[in-house]
C-alpha cells in the first residue's frame, strides 16, 4: 500500500528526479570546504553557487546569507543577536512574538525570559489566525522599547499569511529590528527578501524537498547585528561548524530548478483542489471547521477542526489507512498537545485537539484528497461514537 | 504456521519492555494485523532522561517500544494519557496514603485505566482485541462467560492485578503469555531479535522514580497536612511520635523511633485516622482472621447463598489463604480466613482464587475485628501540623 502523502508542511518530497545529481553531489564534494586545496576548493564553489541561486530565489544580497543546520537554528540565532544587540547598546532585551510563531522561535524566547530574564510578549492574533496590526499600533505608541518583533509570513499549521510587510514597516517606523520567519512561505508564494527587508529572515531546505540538516538566515545589512551562537572561524566567524556542502548544495540546485518551473500554476493547481477537498469535507462530515477559511492562507494547507473528536485517533486512523497528516507540529514523541496556534485563535481545547492538517505539494494530486475523502467518514463517525459512549 | 489471527486487527499495549514486546511478535506470527500502542502516562519519568528502565512511562521507554515495532514493522503510535493517569491512579494513591490507607496503584490502572482508554482506542481504531503482556489466561467458557485464570509460570503470575476487569473488557482481552514461562519469554524475545531482548523487568511502582513513596506523597499533595501524631500501644499508652500516618506500613518495625529495649519487639498494628494516631504492639496483634472488603468484582456466576469457599491473595505477594467470603451486601463481602493471617492491610486489594481461577477480588476496607486504642480523643489539637 502506497501511503497518500498529505504533510508538506512538515516536510516536502523532492519535487525533481535528483537522485543522479544528488550521488553526483555526495561523491564529488566530500572534502572540508575551508580547505585550500583544489578538493576543498569544490566543495566551497558548490556552496558559493547554492548561496547565489539562494539569493536569487529570495532576492536578497548574497553575502547576507548564512547557513544553518535549519530553521530552529536559524531562529534560535536570531533571538540570540537581537537579544545580544540590545545588551551591547546598554539596553535590557525584550522580545515580542506574534502568538502563532513557531515553537522553535516561542520556546527559544521562553527560555531566554525564564534562564536570562528576558522579557517576553506575545502579539495576539484574531479568530482567522492574522497578527493583529491594530494591536502593534497601539502598542507603540507607548511603548516601542523592543529588541525585537518577530512574525511569520504564513504559519506552519494553518497556512494562514500574515501582513508581513506592513507588520516589518510599522516596526521600522519605531526602530524596532524585526525578526520574519520564511519557512513556510518559501516555494508556495512570491515574496522578496529585499523588499520585505526585515533584520533578520529564515530558512529550511527539507520543507522544499531539500535535506534535512541545511537552513539560512539571512540578514539586511551588515553583519554586526549578528551574534555569534556557535563560535570558530567559519561564516565569517559569525556561524562555526564546517558548513554542509551537500546539504546546502542540494538546496541551490532546487532552487535554481525551481526558480524556472512555473510553480506559480502549480500553486493555483492546490489551491482549487485544496477548496474542492474543503467543500467536501464540509459536505460529508457535520462539524467540520476550516481554521482561517475566510482569509489569505498558503494554497497547499487545510487545517480542519471536527468536533467530538480527538487529532490524535484521527491521525492514527489514516495512518492504517495509508494516509499521512499531522496535527500541527511535529512531535517527536508522537503525542501532541493541543495546538498554540488554534488556542491563540480563540479554538477551545477541545477543538484545538480534534484539528488535523492536510498539505499538499508538487507531487500531490487529486486521487490523495480523493483517499482522504473516501475514509474520513467513517473514522470521524467512530471516534464519535467511542466518544459519546 | 497458524493463523489463527487472520485478518483481525488487534491492538497491543507496548510498555517498552519485553513481555509487550513478545506478545506482539507472537500475534504478529500468529497472523494477527497488529497495532503497537504505547500509553505516555506520567510527565516526571521524562524529566530523567538518564535513567531509563524501571519505570513503565518514559521516553526512553516510549523509543524501546517504537524500535520493537520497527523490528515487528508495525505501525506504532503514541497514546497521551497523562491526565486520565494522574486523576485516577496518581490522585488515588497520594489520597489514600493522606488517609492512612496502602494502596496498589498497579491493580487501580489496570481497572480503571488501562483497559478502559485501550479498549476505546481499539474502538477508534477499529481494532478487534486489546493485548497485553501480562501474565495471566483469558478463557471464554461455552456458555459464553469469559474467565480469568492463573499463569503457568506462577511465579510471574499477574492476575491478582486484573481481578477489576469487566466482562466487555475480557471479551475483548488477549494474553499469550499467559501459558509461557518467562524464561522461554526471553528466549523468544532474541529468537524474534526484538531490541529489548535483554531489558531488566521494570520493578516497583513506575511514577515514583527512584525515591521513596514518602516523598512522592509529599510533592503532590499541596492541599493536605502532614501531622505530626502520637504513638500508642492498644492500651492507649504515648510511646513515642509519628511524622505522618502515610509514613508507616502495617506490620513495619523499623524507624519508628521507640529505642528502648522493651519496646525493640513493637511494630505498627494499626492507625487510628480521626486520632492521628499510629498503633503498634507486639507481633501477634498483627494476626487476624477476617476483613472487609468493598467495590468488588466478580468474574463470572457465583452463588453466595451459603458463603464461598476460596483462597484469598491479600497483596500481590502473598500466600494464599483458606477463606470463606460471605456477602455482606452487592459489592461489598466479608472474607474469614481459616488461619490468622499477617498484616491484613486497608487500601490492598484482596483477590480470591479456586485453584487456578481467579473469581475476583475487591479492595480491603478494614479487619472484621479492628485494631483499636484506648487513648482518650485529645492529640490532634496538640499534634504539630506541618504544611507540606
Amino acid at each position: 500500500m502506497s501511503q497518500a502523502y498529505l504533510d508538506y508542511n512538515a516536510s516536502a518530497p523532492s519535487p525533481f528526479e535528483l537522485e543522479n545529481e544528488l550521488t553526483t553531489l555526495i561523491k564529488k564534494n566530500f572534502a572540508n570546504p575551508s580547505s585550500l586545496h583544489a578538493n576543498g576548493r569544490q566543495a566551497r564553489s558548490l556552496i558559493n553557487q547554492a548561496t547565489c541561486s539562494f539569493a536569487e530565489f529570495v532576492d536578497c544580497e548574497p553575502e547576507f546569507v548564512y547557513w544553518t543546520s535549519g530553521a530552529s537554528e536559524s531562529n534560535s540565532w536570531a533571538l540570540h543577536s537581537a537579544i545580544e544587540s540590545a545588551k551591547r547598546n546598554g539596553k535590557k532585551p525584550r522580545l515580542l512574538l506574534s502568538a502563532i510563531e513557531h515553537e522553535s522561535n516561542l520556546v527559544a524566547a521562553k527560555w531566554y525570559g525564564q534562564e536570562h530574564g528576558v522579557t517576553v510578549c506575545l502579539v495576539p492574533v484574531d479568530s482567522s489566525g492574522v497578527v493583529s496590526i491594530s494591536f502593534l499600533e497601539n502598542l507603540f505608541k507607548t511603548d516601542a522599547q523592543w529588541s525585537l518583533l518577530c512574525v511569520m509570513i504564513a504559519n506552519n499549521e494553518t497556512g494562514v499569511i500574515q501582513p508581513v510587510e506592513a507588520i516589518v514597516a510599522l516596526a521600522k517606523k519605531y526602530g524596532i529590528p524585526t525578526h520574519v520567519d520564511c519557512v513556510q512561505a518559501l516555494g508556495k508564494m512570491d515574496f522578496s527578501v529585499k523588499k520585505l527587508s526585515a533584520t533578520y529572515t529564515t530558512f529550511s531546505a527539507h520543507k522544499i524537498g531539500g535535506l534535512k540538516g541545511a537552513g539560512a538566515l539571512v540578514v539586511t545589512g551588515s553583519g554586526q547585528i549578528l551574534s555569534p551562537l556557535i563560535h570558530g572561524k567559519q561564516q565569517k566567524s559569525l556561524r562555526a561548524g564546517t558548513e554542509n556542502p551537500v546539504g546546502v548544495g542540494f538546496f541551490g540546485i532546487l532552487l535554481k530548478k525551481m526558480k524556472s518551473h512555473p510553480f506559480a500554476n502549480l500553486m493555483a493547481n492546490l489551491m482549487t483542489m485544496r477548496n474542492d477537498f474543503e467543500s467536501e469535507l464540509k459536505r460529508t462530515i457535520p462539524g467540520t471547521i476550516i481554521h482561517g477559511e475566510k482569509v489569505l492562507r498558503l494554497p497547499n494547507t487545510s487545517c480542519v477542526g471536527f468536533e467530538l473528536t480527538d487529532g490524535d485517533s484521527i491521525l492514527m486512523n489514516l495512518d492504517l489507512e495509508g494516509i499521512s497528516a499531522s496535527s500541527g507540529s511535529a512531535c517527536t514523541s508522537g503525542s501532541v498537545d493541543p495546538s498554540h496556534v488554534l488556542l491563540a485563535m480563540g479554538c477551545d481545547k477541545n477543538i484545538s485537539r480534534a484539528s488535523v492538517r492536510f498539505s499538499t505539494g508538487w507531487g500531490s494530486q487529486w486521487r490523495d484528497y480523493e483517499a482522504v475523502l473516501k475514509v474520513l467518514p467513517d473514522i470521524i463517525g467512530r471516534i464519535r461514537k467511542v466518544a459519546t459512549k | 504456521m497458524n493463523q489463527i489471527g487472520f485478518g483481525k486487527r488487534v491492538l497491543v499495549a507496548m510498555s517498552g519492555g519485553v513481555d509487550s514486546a513478545v506478545t506482539g511478535a507472537l500475534l504478529k506470527v500468529q497472523g494477527y494485523d497488529v497495532v503497537g500502542v504505547h500509553m505516555s502516562l506520567w510527565n516526571e519519568a521524562e524529566a530523567s532522561i538518564k535513567k531509563s528502565g524501571g519505570s513503565c512511562c518514559s521516553i526512553a521507554d516510549a523509543n524501546d517500544a517504537r524500535r520493537v515495532c520497527d523490528e515487528l514493522d508495525i505501525p506504532f503510535y503514541v497514546m497521551n494519557a497523562r491526565d486520565e493517569f494522574k486523576a485516577e491512579v496518581i490522585d488515588y494513591f497520594v489520597s489514600e496514603y493522606l488517609h492512612a490507607r496502602t494502596p496498589n496503584p498497579c491493580v487501580m490502572c489496570n481497572n480503571k485505566l488501562k483497559f478502559h482508554h485501550l479498549i476505546k482506542k481499539a474502538d477508534e481504531l477499529k481494532c478487534q482485541y486489546v493485548a497485553t503482556g501480562h501474565y495471566a489466561k483469558v478463557i471464554t467458557e461455552p456458555s459464553g462467560i469469559v474467565h480469568l485464570y492463573k499463569a503457568t509460570d506462577t511465579s510471574k503470575d499477574q492476575s491478582y492485578f486484573l481481578f477489576g476487569l469487566q466482562q466487555e473488557q475480557l471479551k475483548r482481552a488477549l494474553m499469550p503469555l499467559g501459558d509461557l514461562m518467562k524464561v522461554n519469554v526471553r528466549k523468544l524475545a532474541q529468537t524474534f531479535n526484538l531490541p529489548v531482548a535483554e531489558k531488566k523487568d521494570s520493578q516497583e511502582i513506575c511514577f515514583v522514580d527512584g525515591g521513596s513513596y514518602r516523598s512522592f506523597v509529599e510533592k503532590n499533595a499541596s492541599d493536605h497536612y502532614r501531622p505530626q501524631g502520637p504513638i500508642v500501644d492498644t492500651d492507649g499508652n504515648t510511646l513515642g511520635r509519628h511524622s505522618g500516618l502515610y509514613r508507616y506500613t502495617i506490620g513495619q518495625r523499623k524507624g519508628l523511633g521507640l529505642d528502648r529495649p522493651d519496646q525493640q519487639h513493637l511494630v505498627v498494628v494499626g492507625n487510628d485516622l480521626a486520632m492521628n494516631a499510629l498503633i503498634v504492639g507486639p507481633e501477634e496483634q498483627l494476626l487476624k482472621k477476617g476483613l472487609i472488603a468493598s467495590s468488588c468484582n466478580w468474574i463470572g456466576n457465583y452463588d453466595f447463598s451459603q458463603g464461598i469457599k476460596a483462597k484469598a491473595r491479600i497483596r500481590s505477594r502473598h500466600d494464599e489463604a483458606d477463606c470463606i467470603i460471605t456477602l455482606l451486601n452487592e459489592k461489598s463481602v466479608i472474607v474469614q480466613f481459616e488461619e490468622t493471617q499477617r498484616a491484613i492491610t486497608t487500601g490492598q486489594a484482596v483477590v480470591f482464587y479456586q485453584d487456578d481461577l481467579c473469581i475476583g477480588g475487591g479492595w480491603i476496607e478494614g479487619l472484621t475485628v479492628p485494631v483499636t486504642t484506648k487513648m482518650k480523643h485529645k492529640a490532634v489539637g496538640g499534634s504539630q501540623r506541618v504544611a507540606l
